[in-house]
């Protein structure tokens, strides 16, 4: 049963981040490759406040939103000067400055070491520490996150960041600016990136640099191209092929030493074979030029 | 991106032939090796790309794709650890006041004569349709170029020339599996802050780059190199996206 409750608790925090990756990489055509910064920064920011700062878990949890917002404005600024390769390149290269600062800026984040000992959610007076009550917080979270998505993309505003992805052109002779669109998706998506990371980070109560790699921004773009761009059903689909992939080869006996690595293999044979013979993944309604 | 793994292939493909083979003919088999791997990538996902006229974000993607996979699979043949191997080329001497390592010699004057090699390559005949399919490729396949051979060459060449990269690096500090991914990054750098095309421009970024991260090393820590890399990787891409040496173009190229 807990096996099963935390398989659920992964596939949420990783349907919240293709969610916010969706919104940047399927709505609004911005090719993002740094991700895993606005997830780590989230879950660094919250711990930091929850430890450093005996915040309580709302307070911590609407820090580490904020700080993201503000955080994400050099993404903001690459996303309207830049576009398609060199936009990736720009985030990409951010994502690597992100992590190195993780890493190397020990007085604050502890450096390689991580952070220990983040005590678990408490919230109107209920301590979440036991993994069905937190999955139960972990569910109304996710649906609430879910809910947000599908009514943001029954907005006008949500046409108006496709209008921007499809056609900049004719967005700005409408009189639309497609800086502003661009502007509050790359924000909206870090900000959602955020609760992620506070998720990951009370969840495992341990943090460290190594989960908000390069290779962890590049897995959750490979969820959303598999899954489908510029779709919920999508990024849900592709979360749960995400997380429970590996689950089924738990069960036909492969010896972990190998496991991780033949994971990763099978995730890029299907991102190779998606890209080349499916470009609109399980469900996508958009593709990249 | 797909570079990054040839790159650690080839240093690997070394370690497996100089069980059986001498030094140089190693060297020369696991060349071949990676022209092969080189192949294999270029026939079996870039082709398929370029058919459909993919663009450069779907091309960065997949060969992402392909170093992951390539990279996990060497890992999960020969392990994580990293590997180091003795050139035997006898100790280091000192030059007046320099300290020089053999290895760094013979890296100095392969790399001299490889730079050398390709500049040679650009004079040639051969080389004017390279130039012509990268201007206007369809143009050039109009006209009788064979495209699709040229950018075969062009794979196997440039993924030998990563491959005597690796080795060297293999003879220096040694290799692991995820070395690929940050040396790929760097020289992607160099080939964009000096300019897409220009040989010279991506020696001298290289050169550039190469000094940045050795005085980073030296004076803050060894750590910062690659984030201060990627700090001017996002200056160049804002400011001055042509490089630092540009080609003179026809206005209405710009």
């Amino acid at each position: 049963m807990n096996y099963l409750l935390h398989i659920l608790i992964m596939c949420e925090i990783y349907l919240i981040l293709a969610l916010a990756m969706n919104l940047l990489a399927g709505y609004s055509g911005l090719l993002s490759l740094s991700q895993a910064a606005f997830y780590g920064i989230g879950a660094y920011v919250a711990a930091l406040l929850l430890i450093q700062a005996g915040a309580s878990f709302t307070l911590s949890l609407f820090g580490a939103i904020a700080f993201n917002l503000i955080i994400c404005l050099p993404v903001v600024w690459f996303a309207i000067r830049l576009r398609d390769l060199f936009f990736a390149l720009a985030t990409l290269a951010w994502q690597i400055i992100v992590f190195a600062v993780l890493y190397n800026w020990t007085a604050f984040t502890n450096g390689p070491f991580g952070i220990t000992g983040i005590p678990k959610p408490e919230l109107f007076g209920l301590y979440f520490s036991s993994l069905p009550v937190f999955a139960v917080l972990g569910s109304i979270i996710t649906l609430l996150v879910l809910l947000f998505f599908m009514g943001l993309h029954k907005t006008p505003l949500s046409r108006f960041f496709q209008g921007v992805r499809d056609d900049q052109l004719a967005m700005m002779s409408f009189g639309k600016k497609p800086a502003y669109f661009k502007t509050l998706a790359v924000v909206i998506s870090s900000g959602v990136s955020a609760i992620a990371g506070v998720l990951f980070a009370t969840y495992f109560s341990y943090i460290d640099p190594t989960s908000f790699t390069l290779d962890e921004s590049i897995l959750i773009i490979s969820i959303v191209l598999i899954g489908g761009l510029g779709t919920i059903k999508g990024s849900v689909a592709g979360a749960l092929f995400y997380v429970l992939l590996p689950e089924l080869l738990r069960f036909i006996n492969i010896p972990d030493t190998i496991a991780a690595n033949l994971r990763m293999m099978i995730y890029a044979t299907v991102l190779i074979l998606v890209v080349i013979y499916r470009p609109y993944g399980f469900y996508g309604k958009y593709t990249f030029e | 991106m797909a570079h990054g793994a040839l790159y650690v292939a080839g240093a690997y493909a070394w370690i497996q032939f100089r069980e059986q083979l001498s030094g140089t003919s190693a060297i020369i088999g696991s060349l071949i090796i990676i022209g092969i791997l080189a192949i294999l990538i270029e026939k079996l996902v870039y082709q398929p790309l370029a058919k459909k006229k993919s663009g450069q974000a779907i091309t960065l993607i997949s060969s992402i794709g392909v170093y992951l996979f390539m990279i996990n699979l060497i890992a999960l043949l020969y392990g994580n650890e990293t590997q180091f191997v003795n050139p035997g080329l006898g100790s280091s001497f000192s030059l007046a006041t320099i300290t020089i390592v053999p290895i760094q010699l013979v890296q100095l004057i392969t790399a001299v004569l490889l730079i050398g090699g390709i500049m040679l390559l650009t004079k040639t005949k051969w080389f004017l349709k390279v130039k012509a399919m990268i201007s206007e490729e369809t143009v050039a396949s109009v006209l009788g170029v064979n495209t699709n051979a040229i950018r075969l060459w062009m794979m196997v060449l440039g993924s030998m020339l990563a491959g005597i990269a690796a080795i060297l690096q293999l003879f220096d500090t040694g290799m692991d599996p995820h070395r690929g991914m940050t040396i790929t990054l760097s020289a992607a750098v160099a080939v964009i802050i000096g300019g897409q095309g220009s040989i010279k421009g991506t020696v001298l970024a290289a050169l550039l780059i190469a000094l940045l991260q050795t005085t980073t090393e030296w004076f803050i820590s060894a750590q910062w190199k690659e984030g201060l890399t990627f700090l001017l990787l996002i200056a160049v891409i804002l400011w001055r996206t042509e490089g630092i040496v540009s080609f003179k173009m026809r206005v209405e190229e710009k």
